[in-house]
């Protein structure tokens, strides 16, 4: 292997490191202002729905708004699956089935 | 591993050696690990737990953070493989080999990042490019940090440091919806996140050295990652202020994705969704009447 690719991969691995280190070092001792615990705490959500919702509804490079992908329309089974059953397994399962026979039978 | 599990009896060991004592196999295994180490009072039996390594095990068992941990991750693990598998195809083509593949999702343990660096690579980019964009890809994880730091404050830095190591979305997704649901503890979520990483570097070398032979859409495994952020975005709805946010960020996630290249607009919609429901949130405490508190919501 040659070095210049461990040197990447090294470095690499500690710019990925850092970000995902520092707060959770730092922060975990420090009392946070209330303001900034309440924004932390509408993260998970805020960053779930910027990732998954653009993946949805755009596609292509440069990306445009498209709202006929089989990514999507599966989606909605989906969703209520989720809502229902509320069992990460369960909704993976089904949403991986869906998606299968739409391709299959030819929908899309 | 599962044979260790807080059911004792129920657990395979048990059920092929009836008569075997949890505590024992507890007992054996501190012995095999503390081999090399000293036992400072011998003639104790309580001596084996002095060992740092031997107590830390025997908490691990009684608490069953290894049964929990796996029961909340199975499904980003199975999600992996067909992301790993491709991933490794990927590498495979662009002239990198199984061990190459190894070190980089060992060390990085970023799926969109690695498929960023290795299509870099593939087009002969230079190691500083490579680094800076893994950095800017990466950055969000800056937020996921922050996020669980609020949960774990005053724990153990060097177990939070193990922690870190594993923050990807679907760690982080997994282990703040456990946490927002009850009682995780954090060997736990250090348990589940080092699982979800071990199924990566397996899948992604997998990929590398098999990738070739397997077909990537077979049985809609291509759309497990999505299936699962479904589901752990309803995890997260735990009241109006969620939605709302989730709304504001999606929308906001949209017009940055349509804007700017790159996935910039996952760090853009996060920070705009979380910080319209803040303000929300403040102006209708101001108004104080139809919201009482942060319970309300």
């Amino acid at each position: 292997m040659s070095s210049e690719y461990m040197i990447l991969v090294m470095g690499m691995g500690l710019v990925s490191f850092i970000p995902r280190w520092i707060p959770l070092f730092f922060l975990s001792r420090k009392k946070m202002p209330p303001l900034l615990e309440e924004w932390l705490d509408l993260i998970p959500v805020s960053i779930l729905a910027a990732l998954l919702v653009p993946y949805l509804i755009t596609a292509g490079e440069p990306r445009v708004l498209s709202f006929t992908q089989p990514e999507l329309a599966v989606a909605f089974p989906t969703l209520l699956v989720a809502l229902w059953t509320r069992s990460l397994g369960l909704t993976l399962l089904a949403g991986m089935g869906m998606f299968w026979l739409a391709g299959k039978t030819g929908w899309f | 591993m599962f044979w260790i599990s807080p059911e004792g009896h129920n657990g395979m060991l048990s059920r092929f050696y009836p008569g075997i004592q949890k505590r024992w196999i507890c007992v054996v295994i501190q012995m095999l690990a503390c081999l090399p180490g000293k036992i400072k009072e011998p003639g104790n039996e309580e001596d084996f737990f002095i060992l740092n390594l031997g107590k830390n095990m025997r908490d691990s068992i009684e608490k069953g953070i290894w049964v929990r941990g796996a029961k909340a991750i199975w499904p980003i693990c199975v999600g992996y493989f067909p992301l790993g598998l491709a991933f490794g195809v990927l590498a495979e083509k662009a002239g990198l080999s199984g061990m190459h593949i190894f070190f980089m999702s060992s060390l990085v343990f970023a799926g969109s990042g690695q498929f960023i660096a290795v299509s870099m690579i593939d087009a002969g980019a230079s190691v500083l490019a490579v680094m800076m964009t893994t950095f800017m890809v990466n950055l969000r994880h800056l937020l996921m940090s922050s996020s669980l730091a609020v949960w774990y404050r005053g724990q153990s830095r060097r177990r939070l440091s193990l922690l870190a190591c594993f923050i990807v979305d679907e760690t982080f997704a997994v282990n703040t919806s456990r946490l927002k649901s009850g009682d995780w503890p954090l060997g736990a979520a250090i348990v589940a996140s080092f699982l979800a990483y071990a199924a990566w570097v397996g899948s992604t070398v997998l990929g590398g050295i098999f990738g070739r032979f397997i077909a990537p859409s077979a049985f809609g495994i291509d759309y497990a990652m999505i299936a699962m952020f479904i589901c752990l975005l309803v995890f997260q709805l735990n009241g109006l202020i969620y939605i709302i946010s989730g709304l504001a960020a999606a929308v906001a996630g949209t017009i940055a994705a349509l804007w700017i290249p790159g996935n910039a607009f996952i760090v853009v919609g996060a920070v705009a969704g979380a910080s319209v429901g803040l303000l929300l949130k403040r102006m209708a405490r101001m108004q104080g009447e139809w919201v009482k508190g942060k319970d309300e919501f």
